[in-house]
């Protein structure tokens, strides 16, 4: 089996072209680092199964963060039939070196100039022939978003793989910073083989960083796009959830209960109150889900994220952190776990560790979830949003008051440079896929460990019995803990298994409380009020992520003593935020 | 002079780089070297971070780190000088290191 790997600097679209050649799923952002791990898929090019590996991003062969040491460890060791180098076309006056670079270790060099369009609508012509000549390797324009060239690239490839599969010797690279002799070579080249006609008028991009860079506007209109984000969501979802439900509940009414009504009790419990309520208030979010991840893969893909961390690294630098670390909050709005892993690009160890505290307490999708229920159930449809809203600026919040506590004990000063890339428009195909994947992942993971979660709550309450159930036990313990800050004990089982998959939580309260969909809310508007629902929600969203973020946080701290830390401050500070904020509420009279 | 002293707007050689090594990689591979001629877009609010323009790119730099960057500011006039000489007044004197 032939073996080719994608290669060239963070953002040049190598995950795009990916996707194009093998159908696959990669994930594709306007922001340089959203790769930070190997993927891999086999394909068929001509009469050959090939096996395309797609990289995280590298500036240099040696060096760099953990994302880029991830790829060069990859291109050390693996012996490769083409090394596909993917550079921008609009920026060779800084990526010819690369491939300088690798022509002079001999690796088997097909090298796709992507991004073409972009190129053509901004005069700049590329002489490929000779560019072809210098390098001594195929060269070939693409556009891997709209798909233009990639016949005639996936032609090259085939073409290299006359020569056989060669190792690529790491071993004495030389430092590029000082090596002017590199890039004098490469401005000669660029100077030969690439034209520029003058610009003169600004380009979109800078007529748009005036408005989203500006001081003052710059903040307000990042948290208008938060409420837009949730709002649209909502506005567009909630539609879609109620005709689910009612086609849910016109199933259980129609199919399911006289199905089971011969069945014993136990049986009957267990598949309706338990499995089918359960489930089937979980599963009426993935519109939601759906809608969510498509407004998300718009702003990740307009460039918004590199302008977000300009914008905030002023205000991070104070806290110890840096604009990077604002970006990755924002990326764990979606699930906290890619954010997590994302912190790779982050050179410096302790800068790496503060960031990662701070990621657990970003809102992420399934928190959401409980956010837009309850608010729903116990606010007023012109309080709800702004309930939300301030959800999202608490996480903000906290994870800021998080770093600002912790600073002293994770000091780092990491200089970094931060490319900002033009702003971009996402194609519909691109907005569907990322939707609908996560809408898969969702309802995949609600017909797996939700399923299991609300099978054992059903368990946990209704056995030895009803009465003196398992829950009850439970609930008795931690009522001492939990009656400060306002939470019902009976609700402290959803909780639990809200450390498992937040998804979990909603599901496991319409089978403590009997109730699914719209009379699960009005149940709990009965036995919540605002402030304790309130609380409730804090609680929630401080006190622990999800089994997953903490295997991420294990993983990529590689430590066991950090991720236990990191667990009991969101425990402790989840605690102590709802008691302050319930007491307070409280004593004002609320 | 140095790369934080320069005025938004205005246009600049870089002289030297007297940043940390690693820093040092990361601009030259961005494009930011001995000799490349740079503009500051903005500056970042609260003491925030520039916004330069290095040939086809964009990058954010903090302030400390612009600070170690020595340039020399071209004005406009030897601007437009310097284009259309460029590529015979400077390739001799690139290749030798
Ligand atoms: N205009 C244009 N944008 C592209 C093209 N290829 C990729 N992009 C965009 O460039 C950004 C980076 O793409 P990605 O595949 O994540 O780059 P990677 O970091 O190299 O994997 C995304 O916003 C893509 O939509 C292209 O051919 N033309
Ligand atoms: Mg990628």
């Amino acid at each position: 089996m032939k073996r080719i790997a994608l290669v060239g600097m963070p953002n040049t679209g190598k995950s795009t072209l990916f996707n194009r050649l093998t159908g696959g799923t990669a994930r594709v952002a306007n922001w340089p680092g959203l790769t930070v791990e190997l993927a891999c898929s086999r394909i068929l090019l001509g009469a050959q199964m090939v096996q395309v590996f797609d990289l995280p991003g590298i500036y240099d062969l040696t060096g760099g963060a953990e994302d880029e040491q991830v790829a060069q460890r990859f291109l050390s060791e693996a012996s490769l039939d083409a090394v596909v180098l993917v550079l921008n076309a609009c920026q060779l006056d800084r990526q010819l070196a690369l491939a300088l670079q690798l022509k002079a270790l001999g690796a088997p060099l097909v090298i796709c100039l992507n991004m073409h369009d972009e190129a053509k609508r901004a005069g700049i012509s590329i002489d490929v022939a000779a560019l072809s000549a210098a390098l001594d390797a195929p060269v070939q324009l693409l556009s891997a978003k709209y798909g233009h060239g990639l016949a005639e690239c996936k032609k090259a490839i085939e073409g290299i793989f006359s020569q056989p599969a060669q190792k690529i010797d790491f071993s004495h690279i030389p430092h590029t910073a000082n090596s002017a002799n590199l890039h004098a070579r490469e401005k000669q080249l660029f100077e030969r083989c690439v034209q520029q006609a003058p610009t003169l008028n600004e380009g979109a991009t800078a007529r748009l960083d005036r408005l989203v860079l500006h001081p003052w506007l710059g903040l307000p209109l990042f948290i208008l796009m938060m409420l837009a984000l949730f709002q649209l969501t909502y506005a567009i979802g909630t539609p879609l959830q109620d005709l689910l439900e009612a086609g849910l509940t016109w199933f259980k009414d129609s199919a399911l209960l006289p199905a089971t009504a011969s069945l014993p009790s136990f049986w009957q419990g267990i598949i309706v109150s338990g499995l089918f309520d359960g489930v089937s208030t979980v599963l009426t979010f993935a519109p939601i889900i759906f809608l969510f991840f498509c407004l998300m893969s718009v702003i990740e893909d307009s460039g918004y994220f590199a302008r977000a961390a300009f914008m905030m690294d002023g205000l991070m630098s104070r806290m110890g952190l840096d604009g990077r670390g604002f970006v990755m909050l924002m990326m764990g709005f979606g699930c906290n776990v890619p954010a997590i892993m994302g912190t790779r690009v982050i050179r410096d160890h302790k800068a790496r560790l503060l960031t990662m505290l701070t990621i657990p307490f970003s809102l992420c999708s399934a928190r959401l979830q409980i956010f837009l229920f309850l608010s729903g159930a116990l606010f007023s449809p012109t309080h709800a949003p702004w309930v939300v809203l301030s959800l999202y600026l608490a996480s903000i919040l906290i994870a800021m008051l998080t770093a600002v506590l912790f600073k002293a004990k994770f000091k780092s000063n990491e200089p970094f440079a931060l490319e900002l890339p033009p702003y971009r428009l996402p194609l519909l195909t691109h907005i569907w896929r990322r939707g609908w994947g996560e809408a898969r992942d969702f309802l995949r993971l609600a017909t797996t460990m939700i399923v299991l979660g609300v099978v054992l709550v059903w368990l946990l309450t209704n056995f030895p019995n009803p009465q003196h159930s398992y829950a009850a036990i439970i609930s008795d313990f931690l009522a001492p803990v939990l009656r400060p800050i306002g939470i019902e004990s009976t609700l402290s089982i959803a909780l639990i298994f809200g450390f498992v998959a937040k998804e979990v939580v909603l599901g496991a309260l319409s089978v403590i409380t009997g109730h699914e969909g719209a009379a699960l809310a009005t149940q709990l508007s009965h036995t919540l009020d605002p402030v304790s629902a309130y609380s409730f929600m804090l609680f929630s969203l401080i006190y622990i992520p999800c089994i997953s973020a903490i295997a991420a946080i294990k993983k990529e701290s590689k430590s066991n003593l950090y991720t236990v830390f990191s667990m009991t401050w969101s425990l402790g500070l989840a605690w102590m935020v709802s008691f302050v904020f319930y007491q307070s509420a409280r004593l004002l009279g609320f | 002079m140095n790369l934080a002293q320069l005025p938004v707007g205005d246009t600049a050689r870089v002289v030297t780089l007297s940043v940390s090594i690693d820093l040092a990689q990361r601009l030259v591979a961005l494009g930011l070297r001995r000799d490349s001629v740079i503009t500051v877009l903005r500056r970042g609010w609260l003491g925030g971070p520039l916004q330069l323009r290095v040939g086809g790119t964009e990058i954010m730099l903090r302030r400390a780190a612009a600070q170690q960057i020595e340039i020399i500011a071209i004005d406009m006039q030897t601007k437009a000088q310097t284009a259309t000489q460029a590529p015979t007044e400077m390739n001799p004197a690139e290749v030798i290191p």
